[in-house]
C-alpha cells in the first residue's frame, strides 16, 4: 500500500474527469466512530467494480455517500466530474445514479408490475403521472426483463408475497430497467440459490460495459464469475485492490478475514 | 397495514357481473329511490336532510382515504379544512343576499357585529355577498392553507408522527383563533342565521341532497381516477418506503403535498355542502376530536378501498345519532370501544367483512336469498309508514317478514352475508325512521332493538365457527384417525 | 422613616395588649351593647346618641353589627340581637339564614341546644336609612383600621390610603407609632405617605415622595400619579420628587414583573416537564403514541381527590393535612397499574404502528373520561394542606405563592429521581438496552416483554405525579387532561428524543414563553402564535432539539 503524501485539498481535473465516481480523503465520522476514511477511491466510466471485506468495513458506508444518504465528515466526493457534497439523495438519483439496497427494498403493497412501472425513467414530477401511461415499448422493455428474473407470471402479485429471492429479483430489474448511469448494487446475491445467483450473474454482466457498476459481495464464487477488478475494504480504509487471485495470496486480505491469529 | 387491493388481473367475471349489478342498485337507490320515497312522504324530511349532510362527511372521507389509506399521512386538522370551506359558505349565507335573516336594528348585517360594535360591515366580508365568490373561496382558501402548511412542513422531512402531532397544534391553534369574537366571524356561536328553507323545506332539502350525491359521485370518479393512475401508485409508494423514492429520483414530499392539498379541497367542498344543510356552523366542529372523529370513519370502513372509506362516513354517523338518542351516557364507551376494536381486531374494516363476503359470490353461493330477505323485511316496515296499515294489521305483517327473512338467510347459511344483510338493515331503517316502537322498549336502558341486534351477529359469528367447532368435535371423538 | 421613642415603647406595649385581648375576647361592654340595640329605636334622638357614643366608645369588635346594620340584616328580637349570617345549605335544596348573637358572634341556640335557621328575613329587621348609613360607613371604616382580623385590618388600612382621607391620617400616625406587626405597620407608612401626598405640608409631601420610591409598591403610584395629574402645587421640587419615585417604583415593578413571569413559566413549565418526560419515555423510547396521556394524569388528580376524602371522612382531623404525603404515591402506583394494565391489554398488540396506536390510545382516552364522568361526575375541587396556603411575599408586591413553588421543587425532584432511575439503576440499564437493541437483549435474558410493561407504567406513573399537585392550585375535572396532552407533545417534539435535558429544556422553554407572551398578546393568541414558533424552529431543526440517533429516527 502506498503511504499518503502530504493531504492536499486540491484534486487534479483530470482525476475527477476521469473517473465516473472519485472520492478523495473522504472521512465519515459517526458520534466518534470513523466509518469510513479513504484516501482515494475511483471507478472509471462503464466499470465494473467488485468491493469486498469483512463486515463493518465501510462498504455500505461507501455507497451511502455516494448515493447521497450520508454525507461526508470531511474530504470530497465526485460522480460523474460533478462534486455532490451539496446534493441530495433526490438529485443525485436524478443525476443518473441508481441503487439497490442491503435488504431488497420494494414497494410491498404494489404489484410488480407497478413496482417495475414506476421505476422506468420517465417524469418524476407530481402531475405528469396523473395522466400519464406506459408506452407499448417500456411494457415490452418491463417484460423482457421480469421474463429473465423468471417473474412474468408474478406481474399481478404484490411484492410483500414474494420469497426473498424474488424480492432480490424484483429490486435489481427495478435498478436495471430505470437505466442508470452508475448501479450500486448491495449484496445482490444475499439469500439466493445457486442457481438463482448464477442467473443474477449473468445479467450484471450483460450491463457490463455499458453503465458503470459497483457492487458490493460477500459470496467468493459470485465476485469470481463476475471477473473484474476488486477493492477490497477494511475498518473504513481501502486495504487492497487488484484481481481476485492477485488479492487471495495478499496476506493483509487474509488477515483482514479471518482476523487476527 | 397490509390493505387487499382488488386483484385488477384476474376477475372473477361473476364477481364482476356482481359488482356492475351492486353499484347500479346504489346509484338508483340514492338518485332515485329516496327522492321517491321522500316526494311521497314515505320518508320524513329530517332524515333527507341527515342523510344529505352524511353524504357531505363522505366526501370528506374521501378525501382522508387518499391521504391516510393511500399515502399514510394521518392528518389531524381535516375538520380545520371542512370549517374553512363552510364558513365561507356561511359567510355568504348569513348576508342577505344569500338568503340570511338580518334585522334593520342590527344594521342588515349579520346579528353578532352588533354585539362586537361593529356597524357596518368590514371590507373583505363584503365580497362574500356573491355566491360564485364565496365557493371560489371555499376552495382556494383551504388550498392554499394546505399548500402552505405542507410545503413547509414536508419540505423538512417530517416522519409521519411529528406531522401527526404538527397537524394537531395547527387545528387546536386554529380552534382558539376561530373562538376569538375579534375575528369577526361570529367567535364561539359561529355563523347562523341562515335561511331556514334550506334545511326545513322539501324542495331545498332535495335540491341540496341531489347536489350533495351529484358530487359525491363525482369526486369519488376523480378520486378512483387518481388512485388509479400512477400518481396513485406513488402515493401508496409514499406510504410503504418513502426512501426507495427519493433514491428513484422522485421528491416525496411533492407527492405528500399533493396528497394533503387535494384532502384538504374534499374536506372543503363537504363543508360547503354541509352548511346550508345544517343551518349553522361554529367553532366547534374544527377541532382535534372531530378531526379524530374524522379519522375513525375510514378506520371503520376500510383503508386503501374509496368506496369503504364513504361507507363507513355513513355507518358510523347514522351509528352516533342512533345510539345518542336512545343512551347518551354510553355512547363514548362505545366510542372509545369502535376505536380500540377497529384497530386490534378489523383493521380491514366493512371493507375486510365485504371482501369475504365477495369470495361466496365469486365461488357462486347463492345471495339472492339474503338480498330478498333484506327487500322484505324493508318492505315491512315500510307498511308501518303508508296508511294501509289500517288495513293490513301491522304486527302481523312484521312477524311474517321476520320468520321469512330469517329462512331465507339461514338458508344460505352465509355469515359474513347475514352480518351485512343486518348491518345495513338495521341501520337503514333506523337512518330512514322507519323503526317501529315496539323496538324502544328498554332493558336496564338499552333498547331492545340493540339486543337483537346482538344476537344476530353473535350468532353469524358462531355460524362461522361451526366448522371450526365440528373439526374439534371429531378430533376428540376420533382421535386414532389422526395417525 | 417614622421614629418611634423609646419612651413610648412600654406605652405601646401596653396599647397592645388592650388591643390583644379585645382582639382574642369578642366581648363587649354592657354600655355597648345598650348603645347598639338602641340603634333600633324609633326615637331618632336616642338613634343619634347611640351614633355618638359608639364613636367615642367603639372597637373593632362591634364591626359585624354594623356591618349587619347596614345590610339590613340585624334583627331585635325580644331583647336580644342578632345577626343574620350568610345563607348556607341546610339540607339538599334549601338554604337558610343562621341567627348569630350580635354581642357574641356565636350561633343562637333553641331550647333544644341546636342552631336556629331561619328561611326568610323578618318584617321587624332594623333598618338604616341614607344618611344613618353614611354615617355608619364612616364609623365602620374608622374602626376597622383596628380591627382584630388581620386581613380586614390592612385592607381598612389600604382602602383609606387609596382613598387619601385626610381624616383617618391622625388615626394611622398613631398605630404606626405602636410598632405593630410588620404587614400592618408596612401598609399602615404606606397610606400615610399616600395621603400625605395629597394633603401634607412641602416636606412631608417630599418625605412621602421618597418613602413611596423607595419601596417601589405599585399601590404607592397611583398618588404619585394624581399628584402629578393634577398639579396641585406648581412647586417644581415636589414635581421633582414626585416624578423621581415615579420611576423608581417603575423600575422596580418592571423588575419583579419579569421576575413573576419567569416564576409562573416555571411553574407551568415544571409540570409540562414531568407530563412530557412521561411521554418521553413512552414516545422516545417505545414509539407508542399515548393519546391518553393526559387521562393517566387526570388518574393521579382524582387518586388525590380520592385520598384527600378518604383522610376527610375517615381519620381524625388533626392528621388530614398529612393526605397529600399519602396521595403522591398513590396517584403514582395508581397511574402505573392502570398503564401497566393498559399495556398487556392493548398496546402490546400495536407495537411498531404508530399511527394505530394513535386511534387506540385516543379510544382508550374516550373511554378512560366518560368512566371517571360516570364515576365521580364533573368539576371537582380538593382542600390542599394547609401547610400550601398563602405565599411567600420575597419584597414589596414580589409574591411566590407556597403551592406554586413546591410544584417546582416537586416536579425538580421528580425529574432527578427520575434521571437518577434510568441512569444509575439496574432496571434503568435494562430499559435503555431493550430500548436500543430488543434482540440482543433478549438474548442476554432480558425479560423484554416485562420490561415493556415497566417502561410504560413508569411513563404513565409519571404523568399521575404531574396530575395529583394540579389539584394543589386548580379544580379537577374528567377531561384536564386534553389542555395538557397538546402542549406535552409540543414539548416533546421541541425537545427531541435524544437526552432528558430536551425535555427538561423544552418543557420550561415553553412554559416561559407561554407567559411571556401572555402579556403582550391575549393568552389564546400567545397559544397560537407559540405553536407557529415552533413550526419554524423544526424546519431548521426537524428532529428536535436533542436528536435521537437511535433506531426510532428510522422509524
Amino acid at each position: 500500500m502506498s503511504q499518503p503524501l502530504n493531504i492536499s485539498s486540491i484534486v487534479p481535473i483530470d482525476k475527477i474527469s476521469s473517473y465516473q465516481v472519485y472520492l478523495k480523503d473522504a472521512v465519515v465520522v459517526f458520534d466518534g466512530f470513523k466509518a469510513l476514511d479513504i484516501e482515494e477511491f475511483g471507478v472509471y466510466y462503464n466499470e465494473l467494480r467488485v468491493i469486498i471485506g469483512p463486515n463493518g468495513a465501510g462498504k455500505t458506508t461507501l455507497c451511502d455517500v455516494i448515493s447521497g444518504k450520508t454525507s461526508l465528515t470531511s474530504g470530497r466526493v465526485y460522480v460523474g466530474g460533478l462534486d455532490i457534497i451539496q446534493a441530495g439523495d433526490v438529485e443525485i438519483a436524478g443525476m443518473g445514479v441508481g441503487r439497490k439496497f442491503q435488504t431488497p427494498t420494494v414497494f410491498d403493497s404494489l404489484t410488480v408490475w407497478e413496482n417495475m412501472d414506476l421505476a422506468l425513467p420517465r417524469a418524476k414530477s407530481v402531475f405528469p403521472n396523473l395522466w400519464l401511461k406506459e408506452t407499448n415499448e417500456e411494457k415490452k422493455r418491463i417484460t423482457a426483463i421480469l421474463e429473465r428474473v423468471r417473474l412474468a407470471d408474478e406481474i399481478g402479485v404484490q411484492a410483500q408475497y414474494l420469497s426473498h429471492g424474488q424480492r432480490q429479483w424484483l429490486a435489481l430489474s427495478m435498478l436495471i430497467l430505470a437505466e442508470p448511469k452508475l448501479l450500486l448494487v448491495d449484496e445482490p446475491a444475499a439469500g439466493l440459490t445457486d442457481k438463482e445467483t448464477e442467473i443474477t450473474a449473468e445479467l450484471l454482466l450483460e450491463l457490463k460495459g455499458q453503465h458503470t457498476i459497483i457492487v458490493i459481495e460477500h459470496d467468493m464464487e459470485f465476485v469470481r464469475r463476475l471477473n473484474s477488478y476488486v477493492t477490497v475494504m477494511n475498518e473504513g480504509k481501502l486495504l487492497a485492490e487488484g484481481r481476485l487471485d492477485e488479492l487471495r495470496q495478499n496476506d493483509e486480505v487474509v488477515k483482514a478475514y479471518l482476523g487476527r491469529s | 397495514m397490509k390493505n387487499q387491493e382488488p386483484m385488477t388481473f384476474d376477475e372473477n367475471e361473476l364477481l364482476r357481473v356482481f359488482r356492475k349489478k351492486t353499484t347500479l342498485g346504489v346509484l338508483v337507490f340514492f338518485f332515485v329511490v329516496i327522492p321517491f320515497l321522500g316526494w311521497f312522504g314515505l320518508i320524513d324530511v329530517t332524515n333527507i336532510n341527515k342523510l344529505g349532510r352524511y353524504l357531505c362527511f363522505a366526501i370528506v372521507a374521501l378525501g382522508i382515504d387518499l391521504l391516510w389509506g393511500y399515502t399514510g399521512l394521518l392528518s389531524l386538522c381535516q375538520a380545520l379544512f371542512f370549517c374553512l370551506g363552510g364558513y365561507a359558505m356561511a359567510m355568504h349565507l348569513s348576508l342577505p343576499e344569500g338568503g340570511g335573516n338580518v334585522r334593520p336594528e342590527y344594521h342588515n348585517i349579520p346579528q353578532f357585529f352588533f354585539f362586537n360594535n361593529v356597524d357596518t360591515l368590514p371590507g373583505w366580508w363584503t365580497h362574500f355577498s356573491s355566491l360564485s365568490f364565496a365557493l371560489v373561496m371555499a376552495i382556494l382558501i383551504p388550498t392554499i392553507v394546505a399548500s402552505l402548511f405542507g410545503f413547509t412542513v414536508f419540505r423538512s422531512r417530517v416522519k409521519g408522527v411529528y406531522f401527526s402531532i404538527i397537524t394537531q397544534a395547527v387545528a387546536w391553534g386554529a380552534f382558539l383563533l376561530f373562538c376569538r369574537n375579534e375575528m369577526l366571524l361570529g367567535g364561539t356561536n359561529g355563523l347562523t342565521n341562515f335561511d331556514p328553507a334550506f334545511h326545513r323545506d322539501f324542495g331545498w332539502v332535495l335540491f341540496f341532497y341531489l347536489i350533495t350525491v351529484s358530487t359525491l359521485v363525482l369526486l369519488f370518479l376523480g378520486a378512483k381516477y387518481i388512485s388509479g393512475s400512477r400518481l396513485g401508485r406513488l402515493l401508496v409508494a409514499v406510504r410503504d418506503k418513502e426512501m426507495l423514492l427519493n433514491f428513484m429520483a422522485y421528491r416525496p414530499q411533492s407527492i405528500k403535498l399533493f396528497a394533503f392539498t387535494t384532502a384538504a379541497i374534499f374536506a372543503g367542498t363537504g363543508g360547503v355542502l354541509y352548511v346550508p344543510q345544517n343551518g349553522i356552523i361554529t367553532p366547534n366542529i374544527m377541532r382535534v376530536e372531530d378531526s379524530i372523529w374524522m379519522i375513525i370513519w375510514v378506520a371503520l370502513g376500510g383503508r386503501g378501498r374509496l368506496w369503504g372509506a364513504m361507507a363507513g362516513a355513513l355507518l358510523v354517523n347514522y351509528a352516533y345519532s342512533i345510539t345518542t338518542s336512545d343512551m347518551p351516557k354510553t355512547w363514548p364507551f362505545l366510542e372509545g370501544g369502535m376505536f380500540m376494536a377497529v384497530v386490534l381486531f378489523f383493521p380491514s374494516g366493512l371493507v375486510g367483512l365485504w371482501d369475504r363476503f365477495e369470495q361466496n359470490v365469486a365461488s357462486g353461493t347463492r345471495v339472492s336469498g339474503i338480498l330478498l330477505a333484506m327487500a322484505v323485511g324493508f318492505t315491512a316496515l315500510l307498511v308501518d309508514k303508508s296508511n294501509w296499515g289500517l288495513y293490513v294489521p301491522y304486527h302481523l305483517t312484521a312477524l311474517i317478514a321476520c320468520v321469512t327473512m330469517s329462512f331465507l338467510v339461514i338458508r344460505s347459511l352465509n355469515p359474513s352475508g347475514i352480518v351485512l344483510a343486518t348491518i345495513t338493515f338495521f341501520f337503514g331503517v333506523e337512518a330512514l325512521g322507519l323503526m317501529p316502537e315496539t323496538m324502544r322498549i328498554t332493558w336496564i336502558g338499552v333498547p331492545l332493538k340493540y339486543y337483537i341486534l346482538f344476537i344476530i351477529l353473535v350468532g353469524a359469528g358462531v355460524l362461522s365457527h361451526i366448522g371450526v367447532f365440528r373439526q374439534a368435535l371429531r378430533k376428540y371423538y376420533e382421535p386414532a384417525t389422526e395417525h | 422613616m417614622f421614629l418611634v421613642s423609646k419612651n413610648s415603647t412600654v406605652f405601646s406595649l401596653l396599647i397592645l395588649l388592650c388591643l390583644l385581648s379585645s382582639m382574642t375576647s369578642y366581648a363587649m361592654t354592657e354600655s355597648l351593647q345598650q348603645t347598639l340595640i338602641n340603634l333600633g329605636d324609633p326615637d331618632k334622638n336616642i338613634r343619634q346618641q347611640s351614633y355618638g357614643t359608639l364613636m367615642k366608645e367603639g372597637d373593632a369588635t362591634i364591626i359585624p353589627v354594623l356591618e349587619a346594620f347596614i345590610s339590613g340584616l340585624l334583627e331585635n328580637r325580644s331583647g336580644l340581637l342578632v345577626i343574620y349570617g350568610p345563607r348556607v345549605q341546610v339540607e339538599k335544596g334549601r338554604r337558610e339564614y343562621p341567627l348569630l348573637d350580635a354581642f357574641t358572634g356565636k350561633p343562637v341556640l333553641d331550647p333544644t341546644g341546636r342552631p336556629i335557621y331561619t328561611e326568610n328575613l323578618s318584617s321587624s329587621m332594623i333598618r338604616a336609612n341614607r344618611t344613618e348609613r353614611v354615617t355608619v360607613l364612616d364609623l365602620i371604616k374608622i374602626l376597622s383600621l383596628s380591627h382584630f382580623d388581620t386581613e380586614k385590618r390592612i385592607a381598612a388600612i389600604v382602602a383609606a390610603g387609596d382613598r387619601s382621607d385626610a381624616t383617618l391620617a391622625p388615626i394611622l400616625q398613631k398605630q404606626l407609632q405602636a410598632n405593630l406587626e410588620k404587614r400592618i405597620s408596612d401598609a399602615l407608612a404606606e397610606s400615610l405617605a399616600a395621603i400625605r401626598i395629597t394633603h401634607g405640608s412641602k416636606s412631608e409631601k417630599l418625605q412621602a415622595a421618597r418613602f413611596l420610591g423607595e419601596t417601589g409598591s405599585a399601590r404607592g403610584a397611583l398618588p404619585l400619579r394624581h399628584a402629578l395629574a393634577n398639579k396641585t402645587d406648581n412647586d417644581a421640587e415636589i414635581m421633582i420628587a414626585v416624578q423621581d419615585a415615579l420611576t423608581k417604583i417603575d423600575r422596580y415593578q418592571k423588575l419583579i414583573g419579569f421576575i413573576q413571569d419567569l416564576f409562573s413559566g416555571l411553574s407551568l413549565g415544571s409540570i409540562l416537564v414531568l407530563m412530557a418526560l412521561g411521554l418521553a419515555v413512552i414516545f422516545g423510547l417505545m414509539g407508542v403514541i399515548n393519546m391518553a396521556h393526559g387521562e393517566f394524569m387526570m388518574l393521579g388528580a382524582f387518586t388525590a381527590y380520592v385520598v384527600s376524602e378518604i383522610f376527610k371522612r375517615y381519620l381524625p382531623p388533626g392528621i388530614f393535612n398529612y393526605y397529600f404525603l399519602c396521595a403522591v404515591p398513590a396517584a403514582f402506583l395508581i397511574s402505573a397499574l392502570a398503564g401497566l394494565f393498559c399495556e398487556w391489554a392493548l398496546i402490546r398488540h400495536l407495537y411498531g404502528r404508530p399511527l394505530e396506536t394513535l386511534l387506540a390510545t385516543w379510544g382508550l382516552s374516550l373511554v378512560l373520561i366518560q368512566s371517571v364522568r360516570v364515576l365521580f361526575g364533573d368539576t371537582l375541587s380538593l382542600t390542599p394542606p394547609e401547610w400550601f396556603v398563602g405565599s411567600w411575599e420575597v419584597s414589596t408586591d414580589l409574591v411566590f405563592p407556597i403551592n406554586r413553588l413546591f410544584i417546582i421543587i416537586f416536579c425538580a425532584l421528580c425529574t432527578l429521581l427520575f434521571y437518577m432511575i434510568v441512569q444509575k439503576t439496574k432496571l434503568g440499564l435494562l430499559l435503555r438496552s431493550t430500548v436500543q437493541d430488543r434482540e440482543t437483549s433478549s438474548s442476554l435474558g432480558v425479560p423484554t416483554r416485562r420490561v415493556d410493561g415497566l417502561t410504560f407504567a413508569l411513563g404513565t406513573g409519571l404523568a399521575g405525579l404531574a396530575g395529583c399537585v394540579i389539584p394543589l392550585y386548580d379544580k379537577i375535572n374528567p377531561s384536564m387532561g386534553q389542555g395538557y396532552v397538546v402542549d406535552s407533545f409540543m414539548v416533546v417534539v421541541l425537545g427531541g428524543l435524544g437526552k432528558l435535558a430536551g425535555v427538561i429544556i423544552g418543557g420550561v422553554g415553553l412554559g416561559f414563553l407561554t407567559k411571556f407572551i401572555e402579556p403582550f398578546l391575549q393568552a389564546v393568541y400567545g397559544k397560537a402564535l407559540v405553536l407557529g414558533m415552533i413550526i419554524v424552529f423544526l424546519q431548521w431543526r426537524p428532529a428536535g432539539l436533542f436528536p435521537s440517533k437511535g433506531r426510532l429516527v428510522d422509524e
